[in-house]
């Protein structure tokens, strides 16, 4: 009842935000004049291999292990593009199965990464964990769940999760999903050792890079921030990855290297965490590019809303732009902890952390450092700011 | 630090799975615009507009198309200006079909006030949205104001289970802002007919029980507005209660001119009730017939025979003749005024399993607009009936000005 009140008042406000940013909207549209036949006018992220025949009525893909293919690529493109819309392809190929409860257990858990993919946690949570119970030997799906336990900050599930890896024989990928665990948990020495290892037992690029990632972050978290961005510089260098490369920026941002965090980020699809991140670096730059980019930020949540979407599962992205470029530390704050309902990474915390400190709420930033403390997540770049909350707060008790 | 899911899928194939914040673009979009070009369009019947003109506009994304068509020709993933010109009479067929006004149910012989209706898309330009370039598209449809304007758009139904037309625009004189799925079993009702407003995007009417009762009561509206804006059959009605003097409140005028001095103030009321009911029978006998296709009338003589009747029986009262009742008068003149409804039934193009409905809905509608009419006129004529001159100027000069009025209107629809 409560939260069915509190999703229609977000609603609202929502609404009001939106219309407060409509006026943004008519900047969206420009109209392109090709001059030459040979001008490119869009550049498809993927080729289109085949298409529905246009006589019968579209008969959709019947058989599991061809739409299983398509759908990994559609999520491919969509991991890499960032563009929302190979969601909705994949679920579009998925929909014989979607959820049906005897879908064979590959495409539920492909439903399930299509969810999480689209921040749907809570729904993606449920499909995997009813695939699962079925068959409960799909290192994939345990996968998938351990990283869902991980994002909600629910350490000993993720812990069972990548346990459940090991059992289905995946031992390479169980370790390293304990691994990632634990030093969320802060053993950040142990599991810099364990990742090294792993690194040493393969010389697979795609998989070193990956690793390599997990290392940087494990550093970052452990407070070494030189050689976190070795680490990231390394699995970047290995294979270019959207996700990875957001987060050196956000190290490089975090480090006051701002043009550093530009070249970084530099060549990546414009999603909206991108453009968010080249904003402030701009910003910080005082290249006023970066109010053109705040525009278009508005512009893009106000067609979210347009759409239908529910701006609640971008909580992030609204938070990070409150307190980058809006200068809105009260308005952060609120998003910040709406979006700790929804996602409690890292940067979840951090982000609120700081709202809260910016808008010098000492009672929000006493709440999320409970709440964290709660979860046993263990981050350097927390502490200094609760350090800093804790000391006035024992003056005061003398 | 943004990255909390990156698994790999373990069996054989190297995809990274991904939850973290670069998934916030928004996802995909068609754009429509529907603007009402003009309310005005030729209103020969002299009342409500029975045609509107729109003007549609769509944009999709050349990302979507090529899912369906092969836009990207050479399969390189670039789309040049070239390969879009090629491709561009495989879209504009998939667009009439995917997305297009919906006529359900025409009446027979009305096929070319349907075709009208129909959108032809042409292409208009390229425009550039926040994710990517999008083809942009123009029609024009000329509709029946009474008719249920509803859009199906199914395109990438099978293709894409999130994308969204955006619909946004001007119809009926209220402004359309919604969004639709092409998942969603019904048409997208961009105005619902007659005198309301597309204020919720609510379903389409089909043929089920349930929609008979909002057939005859968007048909009940469209009778009583055609009524009250249609100028010729309101001054029809006033030419046949001109002569009356309709008091309320003194049962007998204190000074009763000769033609009316032996009608006692009971047998005005009921010369009324007579001559309106005249006039309601007469047309709903010509009503009915035109509707079901039974005879038919063209406008060319309908029209002028209208501004004739106005004439006719505005001169009756100025010069009575003996022989004519004013019942029979205006049960005969109501025959012709019944074709003029007709031919805006028609045009309206009611849903056939719905007829019936729609036509009882129509007439009970005109009905009521006569009693609204009559209503009004019995209330402002209260101050004028005890007048000594109500005669000479209320009646005499009224009805010539009707007259004049008549002529008028006779002379511009026989032209």
């Amino acid at each position: 009842m409560t939260q069915q009140s509190r999703s229609s008042f977000s609603r609202s406000l929502w609404t009001a935000l939106a219309l407060a940013a409509a006026p943004l909207c008519a900047l969206a549209v420009t109209a392109v004049h090709p001059a030459r036949d040979d001008e490119v006018l869009e550049v498809l992220p993927a080729v289109t291999r085949s298409r529905p025949a246009r006589t019968a009525s579209a008969a959709p893909i019947a058989n599991p292990a061809v739409a299983a293919a398509q759908v990994r690529r559609d999520i491919t493109v969509a991991r890499q593009t960032g563009d929302t819309r190979y969601w909705g392809r994949a679920q579009a190929v998925l929909a014989p199965w979607w959820d049906r409860p005897g879908a064979p257990p590959d495409l539920a858990v492909l439903q399930a990464t299509v969810q999480a993919g689209r921040h749907e946690f809570d729904a993606s949570r449920a499909v995997l964990t009813t695939a699962l119970a079925r068959a409960p030997g799909h290192a994939q799906g345990w996968l998938n769940l351990a990283a869902l336990e991980r994002l909600s900050a629910r350490y000993a599930e993720a812990q069972l999760a990548c346990e459940a890896v090991a059992r289905a024989g995946q031992a390479f990928y169980a370790a390293a999903c304990r691994l990632e665990t634990q030093s969320l948990q802060g053993q950040h020495q142990s599991a810099a050792q364990g990742l090294q290892a792993l690194l040493k037992q393969t010389q697979d690029n795609s998989q070193r890079s990956w690793l390599l990632s997990l290392l940087a972050e494990s550093q970052e978290r452990a407070g070494s921030d030189a050689a976190a961005a070795n680490a990231y510089k390394s699995s970047l260098a290995l294979g270019p990855d959207l996700y990875t490369a957001i987060a050196y920026s956000d190290l490089l941002l975090r480090t006051g290297k701002a043009s550093q965090a530009l070249q970084a980020l530099s060549g990546l699809p414009e999603t909206d965490a991108v453009l968010l991140r080249r904003a402030l670096a701009w910003r910080r730059l005082r290249d006023t590019r970066w109010t053109e980019v705040r525009a278009l930020l508005q512009e893009r949540a106000a067609e979210l809303l347009r759409r239908g979407d529910d701006p609640a599962l971008h909580g992030r992205e609204l938070a990070l732009t409150a307190l980058w470029l809006d200068d809105d530390a009260v308005r952060a704050l609120q998003l910040a902890r709406r979006n700790l309902l929804l996602q409690r990474e890292p940067i979840d915390w951090w982000v609120a952390v700081q709202s809260a400190h910016q808008a010098k709420n000492e009672a929000a930033l006493a709440e999320i450092a409970s709440a964290m403390r709660a979860a046993g997540l263990h981050d350097a770049r927390l502490t200094p700011i609760r350090a800093g909350k804790t000391l006035p707060a024992a003056k005061a008790s003398k | 630090m943004t990255r909390a899911l990156r698994a790999f899928m373990c069996f054989g194939c190297i995809v990274a799975l991904g939850v973290g914040s670069a998934a916030a673009h928004k996802g995909s979009d068609a754009y429509l615009e529907v603007q009402q070009v003009d309310d005005s369009a030729p209103a020969a019947r002299g009342g409500a507009a029975v045609q509107r003109d729109y003007r549609f506009t769509l944009a999709v994304s050349i990302k979507d198309l090529d899912l369906l068509l092969p836009i990207d020709a050479n399969a390189d993933g670039r789309v040049t200006w070239g390969e879009v010109k090629a491709a561009l009479p495989l879209v504009l067929d998939l667009l009439n079909e995917s997305a297009n006004t919906e006529s359900r149910g025409l009446l027979a012989g009305n096929q070319a006030t349907a075709a009208k209706c129909r959108l032809d898309w042409q292409f208009d330009g390229i425009d550039r949205r926040s994710d990517g370039a999008y083809l942009r598209f123009v029609a024009q449809a000329r509709c029946p104001a009474a008719q249920v304007l509803s859009f199906r758009y199914t395109l990438f139904r099978e293709q894409d289970a999130t994308h969204r037309l955006l619909v946004a625009g001007r119809v009926a004189g209220k402004d359309l802002l919604t969004t639709a799925s092409p998942q969603q079993p019904n048409s997208l009702l961009l105005s619902p007919g007659a005198a309301t407003g597309p204020d919720n995007a609510t379903t389409v009417p089909g043929t089920q029980s349930s929609s008979r009762w909002s057939v005859s009561r968007d048909y009940f509206g469209l009778g009583v507005r055609h009524l009250l804006e249609g100028y010729d059959h309101l001054a029809f009605l006033l030419a046949l209660v001109l002569p009356l003097r309709l008091s309320l409140f003194a049962s007998v005028p204190r000074v009763l001119p000769a033609t009316v001095a032996h009608d006692s103030a009971a047998s005005v009321w009921w010369a009324l009730l007579r001559t309106v009911t005249a006039f309601t029978i007469g047309h709903s006998i010509t009503l009915m017939l035109a509707t079901f296709g039974w005879t038919q009338a063209s406008p060319r003589w309908v029209e002028p025979a209208i501004a004739l009747s106005i004439g006719v029986t505005a001169l009756l009262n100025l010069r009575a003749v003996r022989w004519i009742r004013t019942d029979a008068l205006a049960l005969s003149f109501g025959l012709v005024h019944g074709y003029g409804f007709a031919g805006l039934l028609l045009e309206a193009a009611a849903p056939t399993g719905l007829l019936p409905w729609a036509l009882a809905g129509f007439n009970v509608g005109v009905e009521a607009g006569q009693l609204i009419a009559v209503s009004g006129w019995i209330l402002l004529a209260q101050p004028l009936v005890g007048r000594i001159w109500y005669e000479s100027a209320v009646v005499r000069g009224g009805s010539v000005v009707l007259v004049l009025l008549a002529a008028w209107w006779f002379w511009q629809r026989i032209g």
